[in-house]
């Protein structure tokens, strides 16, 4: 059984990493060309400064407890994301189910391989985010050898929970669903059904929270009020920390493993049930002939070509799970999270706090928060990949665009509507928040922010689109594909940092002038780089160049 | 009516995959190309299509350049696609009116359209599906009644007949027919010679990104100077080349 379980992981994991192409195909050494290789160098040299500034703010105040509490806490939260993203993807509708199905596999077997499966991907999601802060806290602690042992166990045992415990979940809400007519609506209900369930958690931690009196000088300490709370819930995350802080260490690894052991008693006893039955209800999802008859009238009505381009557009990623998940999902719960935590701020701690909350009721907007917000926008913005898949995730259909009688250029601005709508939504909740948050802020200066966020908002998806025009990546076989073997993310996040190290500008040259002329100004820049784009692209069409690898 | 009119392509620089071709397919004609693997075919058309930026020469469809006047020629364009893989998250219905709209269509005409369409090709029962649950003939079928919603004056098909079943072909060889009898033009591209021979006023053969013969079968027996088949003949022709 071992030796199955075994085999079937090997496969599973060694095709998802080999879509990352991290290691060069000939030489097997790291492969300096794939993008995901830099992201990942940027991405640890990130969060290694970050953690370094932390550890001596911390360290300055005497509060080093608090760094592993926060970190273990961000880390629960991106693994539980990450779980509910890949589980029912990779549980029920992933590629090699339908071949591992004919084969003498036993239903625990498959079940442990795919769950096994996830738990390698949360591994590399630990080693970018919590190796190097943990390595840093050993050192800023000056831990001893033993803590760095205890480091490597925690690192091991920490990802099974979040996993098997989607995993049982899972497995409890397909025993009692009959059949999937859709998977791409059941994928999407079952993600938003995690999310609910986040969110009404949440909701609970802020109510407990904010049901106990704060004082000025708790504030400070929220953070780790917080964090713990969190962690109790995740029963395995505060004996994880015990044993890194050397605290009755046998007692609490005896705890975590006794947990698991439970967990994964109950995950086989459901899986040998109900695994295989279950996946048989989504491999039949699309056998169901008993469609309604169509009622020409009502749905055959004639629309603008125009409109009807940009709903076309629109349907290909809200109907599609994966296309969602990896385009707007993200954004979906930052955004849920950002008002949660404004409502625990504004009741929780400013009303609670007659200082603060004079304090930050008679704060006014000045450029330097204006180019906070347009910084905060823009960083969002950098979460929602409909613009720079917008190409790639059409596949081999995309030369569609080239051969219909919509001149290319229009094809270009229609295909950005989608980002532009849902990024100035986004857009429009930040603000609301500002103004929540900061009461005396005018409307004014607000909208005039949402302005210039609109043209920042443009720009960032017609560049998205020119990468993705000009890199796109057709040739795939599963939806997945377009997001796994795509390295134009990395073209986002250059651009944001661009545009913050903009803004850094901007806010130390306007920084004297009236707000309301420093905002024409910022945003004369960001309507002057949109020209200058849109001036590119009309140009690349004109000369045939902006489409040409569109074949 | 479709002129192609000294055009060449070439993805590698010094190595033309098409090269100097010249072919005129007039209103009301049936139009077969064939070809071996490789031959240029599917780099036609897509260059008569504008998918493919053309290097050298032009391609007119009813007098309007692909080059030049991009929009006007498309619109007088019907295309078949070799992959019917399209559109897979829209119900059939859901695609034959993004179609419709694309390409102008008005309320009644659409609904008599995919009416008839849909009942010739037995896919009135699948309209309110989505295409992904399609097999490969549906899917063809759909994208056929797609195009031809707005009965483009010249019909472009590349490789149709791949994935039908033997009643789709029959309905679709007449249906080919039909439109040619209305004065329009009909091309398609295909490997199955039985179907070239027996539903093409003229067939084109390409090798090697030229055109080695254009005319009528009897044309091409008169040629080789053989009573072969078609496959002989074909085989004679493009190992000469």
């Amino acid at each position: 059984m071992i030796k199955n379980i075994l085999l079937l992981t090997k496969i599973s994991t060694r095709n998802f990493l080999q879509n990352l192409n991290l290691l060069d195909k000939n030489t097997k050494k790291i492969n300096k060309k794939s993008m995901y290789v830099w992201l990942i160098v940027i991405v640890v040299l990130a969060i290694a400064f970050v953690s370094n500034e932390v550890l001596n703010i911390l360290e300055d105040y005497g509060q080093m407890q608090i760094f592993l509490n926060v970190l273990f806490t961000i880390a629960i939260i991106i693994m539980f994301m990450q779980t509910i993203t890949a589980s029912m993807n990779i549980l029920y509708f992933s590629k090699d189910i339908e071949s591992f199905l004919p084969m003498p596999i036993k239903a625990e077997e498959l079940l442990l391989s795919k769950v096994n499966t996830i738990i390698n991907i949360l591994y590399g999601t630990e080693l970018l985010f919590m190796l190097i802060p943990l390595l840093l806290y050993g050192i800023s602690t000056t831990a001893s050898f033993s803590y760095y042992l205890y480091v490597i166990l925690a690192l091991a045992l920490l990802p099974i929970f979040p996993v098997v415990l989607v995993s049982i979940i899972t497995l409890i809400i397909m025993k009692f669903i009959k059949t999937i007519k859709n998977k791409n609506k059941f994928q999407i209900f079952i993600t938003l059904f995690f999310v609910f369930l986040i969110v009404f958690a949440e909701v609970l931690f802020i109510k407990g929270i904010t049901s106990t009196q704060f004082d000025a000088d708790t504030i400070g300490t929220d953070a780790s009020n917080i964090s713990e709370t969190i962690n109790r819930s995740m029963i395995v995350v505060n004996p994880l920390i015990s044993i890194l802080n050397r605290d009755q260490v046998f007692i609490n690894l005896v705890k975590v493993i006794a947990i698991y052991a439970v967990m994964y008693v109950i995950l086989i006893a459901l899986g040998k049930r109900t695994y295989i039955k279950n996946i048989l209800k989504t491999t039949g999802y699309n056998k169901n002939k008993h469609e309604k008859k169509v009622d020409f009238e009502t749905q055959c009505n004639v629309q603008n070509v125009l409109i009807s381009y940009i709903k076309n557009d629109f349907k290909n990623f809200i109907k599609n799970a994966i296309f969602f998940m990896q385009t707007i999902y993200p954004i979906c719960m930052m955004m849920i999270m950002f008002i949660i935590l404004t409502i625990y701020f504004k009741v929780g701690i400013i009303e609670k706090n007659q200082e603060l909350s004079n304090l930050l009721g008679e704060m006014h907007l000045t450029i330097e928060g204006v180019c906070i917000i347009l910084g905060i926008i823009q960083v969002l913005c950098s979460m929602v990949s409909i613009s720079i898949t917008a190409i790639s995730r059409q596949g081999s259909n995309a030369i569609f665009m080239k051969y219909i009688p919509i001149s290319l250029y229009k094809q270009f601005l229609l295909k950005n509507v989608p980002q532009v709508i849902i990024n100035i939504i986004i857009s429009l909740i930040v603000l609301i928040l500002c103004k929540i948050i900061f009461p005396a802020v005018s409307i004014v200066e607000l909208i005039l922010t949402f302005i210039v966020s609109i043209i920042l908002i443009i720009a960032n998806s017609f560049l998205m689109l020119i990468v993705d025009i000009k890199r796109p990546i057709l040739d795939w076989k599963a939806e997945i594909d377009v997001f796994k073997q795509n390295q134009n993310k990395i073209f986002q996040y250059v651009w944001t940092i661009v545009v913050v190290v903009l803004l850094m500008y901007i806010k130390r040259a306007f920084e004297n002038l009236n707000i309301y002329v420093g905002i024409l100004l910022t945003f004369i820049i960001f309507a002057i780089i949109l020209c200058i784009i849109n001036k590119y692209v009309r140009k690349q069409i004109r000369k045939n160049k902006l489409f040409k690898n569109i074949i | 009516m479709i002129e192609i009119k000294n055009i060449s392509k070439s993805y590698i620089k010094g190595s033309k995959i098409i090269d100097n071709l010249n072919l005129e397919i007039k209103d009301g004609e049936i139009l077969g190309f064939l070809g071996p693997n490789g031959a240029g075919k599917t780099t036609v058309i897509k260059m008569m299509t504008g998918i493919l930026e053309i290097d050298e020469g032009d391609i007119f469809i009813d007098g309007k350049s692909i080059k030049n006047e991009p929009y006007e020629a498309k619109k007088k364009i019907g295309l078949i696609p070799d992959s019917p893989d399209m559109f897979l998250n829209l119900k059939g219905i859901e695609y034959l009116n993004f179609m419709a709209d694309i390409y102008k269509v008005g309320k009644e005409e659409r609904i008599k359209a995919i009416k008839e369409l849909s009942k010739k090709f037995d896919m009135e029962e699948a309209l309110n599906e989505k295409i992904e649950s399609y097999s490969h003939g549906m899917r063809q079928k759909i994208i056929i009644i797609g195009v031809l919603l707005h009965q483009p004056k010249n019909w472009i098909l590349d490789e149709p007949i791949t994935g039908l079943d033997p009643k789709a072909i029959y309905d679709l060889k007449t249906m080919m027919k039909e439109y040619a009898k209305n004065g329009n033009v009909v091309f398609f591209s295909t490997h199955i010679l039985e179907v070239a021979e027996n539903l093409c006023d003229r067939v084109a053969i390409i090798n090697k990104g030229k055109i080695v013969f254009v005319g009528k079968i009897e044309e091409l027996r008169e040629k080789m100077k053989e009573n072969n088949s078609l496959e002989e003949l074909f085989m004679e022709i493009i190992s000469d080349d």
